[in-house]
């Protein structure tokens, strides 16, 4: 299934700074890096800006950031650090660091504590809400409205109401094109499979956007010239925290599941890719979107929207079971996979869990699990089938 | 309560009795090399603590503390108080032996006081996360239950007494790398072993293991809960104001689902208040975000799916 439009993805997510950031840099542009989906990518936009998300592929081992970081802090955290202390960020100019959970707080306090020239440094830590109502997403547009302020006047680019309204509209944009690929896995045989795009969308956050447009456009066309996915054993959803390395998603296809919906980050499902509202006050709009229409389990007050969001798209996508994958230490989503298992079994659904590092390892625990999780969803098929003969 | 129920009583009465009768602390008790009025000095501590024992039992009444002995076993290790105040003394003498029984008598008080509220008033009775501000719901007249609190003091006389909680709550899937503290909060709602309430007040602190393990533990219990978001940069007047709304929301939420009434006590000290006119009545409270205003305002968890959703 892999092709020569796929190897150019497979080329932007290999490392952190690719190509394209390199060519958005020669051209003046300043990335921005973020750590969470809960960030409004529109904002980190404007001007000369664009948003890269943190990632640490190929990091093997993380010594100098172990001396810094407890030893329970989440290995994603951990590899953020450790790249950072080998100088492996320097081209980053700026970071947005929300305060989404503990592990990730740490991270943002040894940013600021490795920082070495105030004048060249840019760390801003948005204090983003736990709960949704009026008063905090009120709470939050005033962040945001803060976070404006400071980057127009550390780096001098107007971060006014019309700047970001354009954002808004590309971002919708390229949403809606990546969105059209997405919705290809709906169908009964897909003709993407959930690695190709689990590949495009961490080639989404690990470039600037507009960079990316016309080679999804021209994947999105080869995709026309494909015979759809048959052989698949079963149709699977994987929900869960951080996951920006396609190869995990590789693995579970190995054993002939087809990963048809994704709920991570930097996943597509349920709202990642929803168009945001472009007329009105942007900041207020920004700040309703990502605080109301965001799932994490960092969230209080929502775990019946996130369960009743996970079962529509079960429904839509036609799924046969659900992968839950918690990074190692990573307390929110450890804690919140109990209730959503029972919540997803109760309901009938197959549900398997999974705890993981940050890198890609344990692979062959990996296809094992998987191999039994599909061979037991084949065989409550079989009884369906004798059942209702 | 019929026979059988009465039996399976007095067997798990004569089991905490043999589990106490043969605690091994995990340090020596200290005796031999004790002054003479160091040793009377203990003795009469150790008196004095069993002595609330008793008086609490008598305050509460024999059949009503067995009734909760069975509910919530954990009691049973809250007895060995006295353990816990050789291990809090051990190797020291004099005045710093008598500050330190004076202290240990001190948290065996305050937790038997508890415990007879939480006994003897259990329409008051809701459940209080450690950090939650308790000054509010305690001027509204309630009698809050601090989840974490065997947990934390339960740990400290028995290290082993809160080990049957850990397991329940790994043996329903949360992590091992998962700190202990909220495991056996969990573990303990898990089993049932908690006390009958009428809704849960939460934060988002400490932590995250314990911020989020209330959503478990609303969707097992089914009761109505209140979550306060205390921002992160909580030295901003800003987020002084927001956490001011939100105690406000939780001030409304609890006069919805207990009888404790804010009016009906003393007001509040300004200083709690933030801006506004000093007292925290009906008018006042009413400027904060009643529940029908949240954007997710749902009925609790487990009533959806109960109702076969």
């Amino acid at each position: 299934m892999e092709d020569n439009n796929m190897a150019f993805f497979d080329e932007v997510i290999k490392e952190s700074r690719n190509a394209l950031v390199d060519q958005a840099i020669d051209a003046g542009r300043i990335p921005l890096g973020y750590t969470c989906s809960f960030v409004p990518l529109p904002l980190l936009s404007v001007g000369p800006f664009f948003p890269l998300m943190m990632r640490a592929p190929g990091v093997g081992t993380t010594e100098m950031a172990d001396v810094y970081l407890s030893s329970v802090i989440c290995p994603y955290t951990r590899g953020l650090m450790e790249v950072q202390m080998q100088g492996g960020y320097d081209y980053i100019k700026g970071w947005v660091i929300p305060a989404s959970c503990d592990h990730i707080r740490r991270l943002n306090d040894h940013l600021d504590y490795f920082k070495q020239d105030e004048k060249e440094y840019f760390n801003y830590c948005l204090d983003l809400p736990r709960k949704n109502g009026d008063l905090w997403v009120d709470y939050y547009e005033n962040e945001l409205h803060i976070l404006g302020e400071k980057l127009s006047a550390f780096f001098g680019v107007d971060t006014g109401n019309a700047a970001v309204t354009e954002k808004i509209k590309e971002l919708n944009a390229f949403n809606k094109l990546l969105s059209s690929i997405g919705e290809l896995r709906k169908e009964e045989a897909p003709v993407i499979s959930g690695t190709e795009f689990h590949k495009l969308m961490v080639a989404s956050v690990n470039a600037p956007r507009d960079l990316l447009v016309d080679p999804l456009k021209k994947f999105k066309a080869s995709l026309k010239k494909r015979a759809g996915i048959k052989d698949y054993r079963a149709r699977l959803l994987v929900l869960g925290g951080k996951l920006d390395n396609p190869a995990y998603t590789e693995a579970i296809e190995a054993q002939g599941g087809l990963v048809v919906a994704d709920r991570y980050c930097p996943g597509s499902l349920p709202s990642q890719l929803l168009p945001i509202e472009e007329n009105g006050d942007p900041y207020r709009i920004l700040a309703e979107h990502y605080l109301t229409q965001f799932s994490c389990p960092r969230m209080m007050e929502d775990l019946p929207r996130r369960m009743d969001e996970i079962k529509a798209i079960v429904k839509e996508y036609k799924i046969d079971g659900v992968v839950i994958q918690a990074i190692k230490f990573c307390d929110l989503w450890g804690v919140d996979a109990v209730p959503m298992t029972t919540i997803l079994r109760d309901a009938g659904i197959p549900v398997l869990r999974l705890e993981r590092d940050y890198q890609h390892t344990g692979v062959g625990q990996l296809n094992t699990r998987i191999q039994a999780f599909l061979e037991s969803i084949e065989g409550r098929q079989i009884n369906k089938q004798i059942v209702s003969a | 309560m019929n026979k059988m129920e009465a039996l399976v009583l007095g067997l798990d009465f004569w089991d905490a009795c043999k589990r106490t009768r043969d605690y091994k602390p995990l340090v020596p008790i200290q005796g031999a090399d004790m002054t003479l009025k160091d040793k009377l000095m203990q003795f009469q501590y150790w008196l004095k603590v069993y002595g609330r024992i008793l008086g609490m039992s008598m305050k509460v009444g024999p059949l009503t503390l067995l009734k909760n002995m069975k509910k919530m076993p954990w009691i049973y290790d809250l007895a060995k108080a006295n353990i816990f105040m050789q291990r809090a003394v051990y190797d020291r003498s004099g005045n710093y032996l008598k500050g330190s029984l004076e202290v240990t008598l001190s948290v065996t008080t305050l937790m038997l006081n508890t415990l007879i509220d939480l006994m003897t008033k259990p329409d008051l009775v809701f459940i209080s996360e450690d950090m939650v501000p308790p000054e509010i719901y305690q001027a509204m007249g309630l009698v809050p239950w601090m989840a974490e609190l065997f947990g934390i003091l339960g740990t400290k006389i028995d290290g082993r007494a809160s080990e049957r909680y850990i397991d329940a709550a790994e043996n329903a899937g949360i992590p091992p790398n998962t700190c202990t503290l909220p495991k056996i909060t969990m573990g303990q709602f898990l089993m049932d072993h908690m006390p009958e309430a009428s809704c849960i007040v939460s934060a988002n602190l400490p932590c995250d293991a314990g911020a989020t393990c209330y959503g478990l533990i609303a969707e097992k219990t089914g009761l109505p809960i209140y979550r306060l978001d205390v921002p992160h940069c909580f030295n901003d007047p800003r987020a002084t104001e927001l956490l001011v709304q939100d105690l406000k929301g939780m001030i409304a939420f609890l006069e919805e689902h207990t009888p404790g009434r804010m009016a009906a006590r003393e007001p509040l000290p300004r200083k709690l208040l933030g801006a506004g006119d000093g007292t925290l009545g009906a008018e006042s409270h009413q400027a904060g975000p009643p529940a029908h205003r949240l954007r997710y305002d749902q009925p609790p968890l487990s009533h959806q799916y109960r109702a076969g959703t």
